[in-house]
């Protein structure tokens, strides 16, 4: 069986460049793609998909609230049209649109979120996007996914397509390490478990899978055996996978370039809450806006990196032998 | 425009003859029982006037059907007002001044306008009629019930629990509705992508059309003139903004909380094929234009800028603001705006006298009951 995890992790790959081959990819398989953008498609590589089929992509300027509105003609008309603006203005500019049209009207319509997390770093807290998958999880029948690398997202955006029903995706705008291998058959709704382990589960969306697994290797060398779970869909969530976690192994670690409410760590504190209580911590931002930077340096100064994921999980491990203790 | 005649049809050698018979002079003859009348059983006060409206034919040729063309438009029209008013009633909820503006404009848009087909709301081959100021949509809904999309007497529960009327339209729920909606401003966009999408549908699509309804205190709204702008950029030939032009909006005038004027102007500048509608409440008028903007060759969108009335046919509700949002306080106001509506439009189309009457005594308040709009505004002060 081909393995599920790439080790080591491949060279890191252009995410912005394989979101534009997945486009075209899809394009050659489904002639009633239609993919629309707000004047980012040289930021995206839409433009990759505008190229190959011209008279399937509509640019409508500046203007976020037409993106939506105009993709949900489209799908009124049987076609299946992919938004694309930065990840922020799906969760703010446009929210409207969103909430009215796709998740009330259940327009067919696949919003791609581009410069995702802290991913547009030199573009500062403005263009930083840390709360929309807390803004897009709270909108009933909207599907919330978080692909992790090219692989992730090469599997997950035919079945969002796939599937009769509007989606949120969102995508990181920089280079990402490849983790998945050819036995990566993720399903929408079903988290995968990367790694089994009995003392805690780290669970971890996005371009955040990969810390997490560094930092599973790292708690290793210190006898810690960590579970690594890859929450791709983030609603809906697959809880039983949550509540089997927090009954197998005691403790849990949720890690998202998001902040911390509302997000992965909302939606797992929401599950646990609801089926099965265990010691929870959330990495993530906390509560703040974030600044111009070097991604990498963004990432470690904002708590994103893999020591701050091993020390959360020792934070965990330690609640759990507490409450073990107690009783 | 030329006004056909009698005479064209005949030298097409085609006979001068009615589409059908006339339900309400027919009625009229039947002599029914007044005490047996049921005002909701519509098909005995009128009838489409094509019977097949998902044809598209011109009845310009037939001097007398275009008099019966407008004469049961205008019966349809008078018949949206009366059965809003009965709605709301029941529900004791909704937007009467917006609902009486759009009468006319709904009423020929449905009859003669667009093509479609209550029997099969998604008809693959309709046009596309959408309501952006969706508060309005007790006339709308009106509208559909006398089409027969569904049944009229649902329309007793508007805006109830467990109906299929929503207060803003859903359109999950409702036969023709064509999207759901109820915050301002957000589907002059869908039209724009909806005409974009039929147009690249290949030719059997060609000569669909897509109707947005918008009104023009809605056109203060940022995104509909992202909508405007992306049509008039895409030259969608296929798409027609109607803006309900009635001057009035929920606090005040429209000139006055924030005015849109020069409103033909703007549009035009947004790259719109800009018409006016001197009264958007004469039906003949409506028509007239509507014949002229559907043969003309064009390569622009269609602004069409209706000059109407808030709360026309109802002196209560005229230009005033305070009957955007609300319905007749009981029965006894409702059945007098229904007097008023018969002695108006009733009277002189044939409708008998005891039409209005019966329809008062069929509304239901139906629980449970909204607050009188007044009683909330003065709680919440």
């Amino acid at each position: 069986m081909d393995p599920v995890l790439k080790k080591p992790f491949g060279p890191p790959v252009n995410m912005r460049r394989a979101y534009g081959e997945a486009l075209v990819a899809l394009g050659q398989s489904r002639p009633d793609l239609v993919v629309l953008s707000a004047d980012v498609s040289n930021s995206d590589h839409s433009f990759m998909f505008e190229a190959r089929f011209p008279d399937r992509f509509i640019n409508v300027g500046i203007a976020e609230q037409a993106l939506v509105d105009v993709a949900v003609g489209f799908a009124k008309c049987g076609r299946v049209p992919i938004a694309n603006t930065f990840a922020f203005l799906f969760a703010t500019r446009a929210l409207e649109q969103v909430r009215t049209h796709l998740a009330y009207g259940r327009a067919n319509v696949k919003l791609a979120g581009a410069y995702a997390g802290l991913s547009d770093s030199f573009d500062g807290p403005t263009h930083q996007s840390i709360n929309d998958l807390a803004v897009m999880r709270s909108l009933p029948n909207l599907t919330v996914v978080v692909p992790a690398d090219p692989v992730a997202l090469d599997a997950l955006l035919p079945q969002m397509c796939d599937m009769d029903g509007p989606v949120f995706f969102r995508l990181c705008r920089n280079e990402v390490p490849v983790v998945f291998g050819e036995g990566y058959r993720p399903t929408l709704g079903r988290a995968v478990q990367l790694r089994d382990g009995r003392d805690l589960t780290l669970i971890a969306c996005g371009v955040m899978v990969a810390p997490a697994l560094e930092a599973a290797e790292s708690l290793a060398s210190q006898g810690v055996q960590a579970r690594v779970v890859e929450m791709h869909t983030l609603k809906p969530l697959d809880t039983d996978m949550v509540a089997r976690c927090a009954e197998e192994t005691g403790a849990i670690v949720t890690v998202e370039e998001h902040s911390i409410i509302g997000g992965l760590g909302g939606a797992v504190a929401e599950a646990l809450a609801a089926a099965r209580p265990a010691p929870l911590e959330r990495v993530g931002i906390r509560d703040q806006f974030t600044e111009s930077g070097p991604y990498a340096d963004l990432l470690r100064k904002y708590g994103l990196a893999a020591p701050d994921i091993v020390q959360a999980a020792q934070t965990a491990l330690r609640r759990k032998e507490n409450l073990q203790r107690q009783r | 425009m030329p006004k056909p005649s009698g005479r064209q049809a005949q030298e097409g050698g085609r006979p001068s003859r009615s589409l059908h018979r006339n339900p309400t002079t027919s009625m009229a003859r039947q002599k029914t029982s007044q005490r047996g009348l049921d005002p909701l059983n519509y098909s005995r006060f009128w009838r489409p006037i094509r019977p097949d409206p998902t044809r598209l034919f011109d009845c310009l040729p037939f001097h007398d059907t275009y008099a019966e063309l407008l004469r049961n438009t205008e019966t349809l029209a008078y018949l949206i007002r009366s059965y809003t008013v009965y709605s709301m009633t029941c529900a004791a909820l909704g937007h009467p001044g917006g609902s009486f503006s759009e009468a006319e404009t709904l009423a020929v848009m449905y009859n003669y306008v667009l093509r479609h087909n209550p029997r099969e709301p998604k008809w693959p081959m309709r046009d596309v009629f959408y309501l952006s100021k969706c508060h309005a949509c007790p006339g709308l809904y009106a509208a559909l019930a006398l089409f027969g999309y569904f049944p009229l007497r649902d329309l007793k529960y508007y805006g109830c629990w467990g109906s299929h009327l929503e207060s803003h339209p859903d359109w999950l729920r409702t036969p023709g509705i064509e999207i759901s909606g109820g915050s301002l401003g957000q589907i002059p966009g869908v039209g724009v992508g909806r005409a974009l999408a039929l147009r690249r549908n290949g030719p059997n699509h060609n000569d669909r059309m897509v109707y947005v309804l918008v009104g023009d205190g809605e056109c203060q709204e940022g995104s509909v003139w992202e909508a405007f702008m992306a049509a008039g950029h895409f030259r969608l030939n296929n798409l027609m903004f109607l803006i309900d032009n009635n001057k009035v909006q929920a606090k005040g005038f429209v000139s006055e909380d924030m005015n849109i004027e020069p409103l033909a102007d703007k549009l035009e500048a947004f790259r719109l094929d800009v018409h006016e509608v001197q009264n958007g409440h004469d039906v003949s008028e409506l028509v007239d234009v509507f014949t002229v903007l559907r043969q003309m060759r064009r390569d622009r969108p269609l602004a069409v800028i209706l000059n109407t009335i808030k709360g026309k046919k109802v002196r209560e509700c005229e230009y005033n603001p305070n009957w955007h949002t609300s319905a007749p306080r009981n029965v006894e106001s409702a059945a007098r705006w229904l007097d008023e509506l018969w002695e108006q439009d009733g009277r002189r189309l044939g409708i008998p006298r005891e039409f209005p009457k019966a329809l008062a005594r069929a509304i239901e308040i139906v629980p449970p009951l909204h607050d009188n709009p007044d009683q909330i505004a003065e709680k919440q002060a």
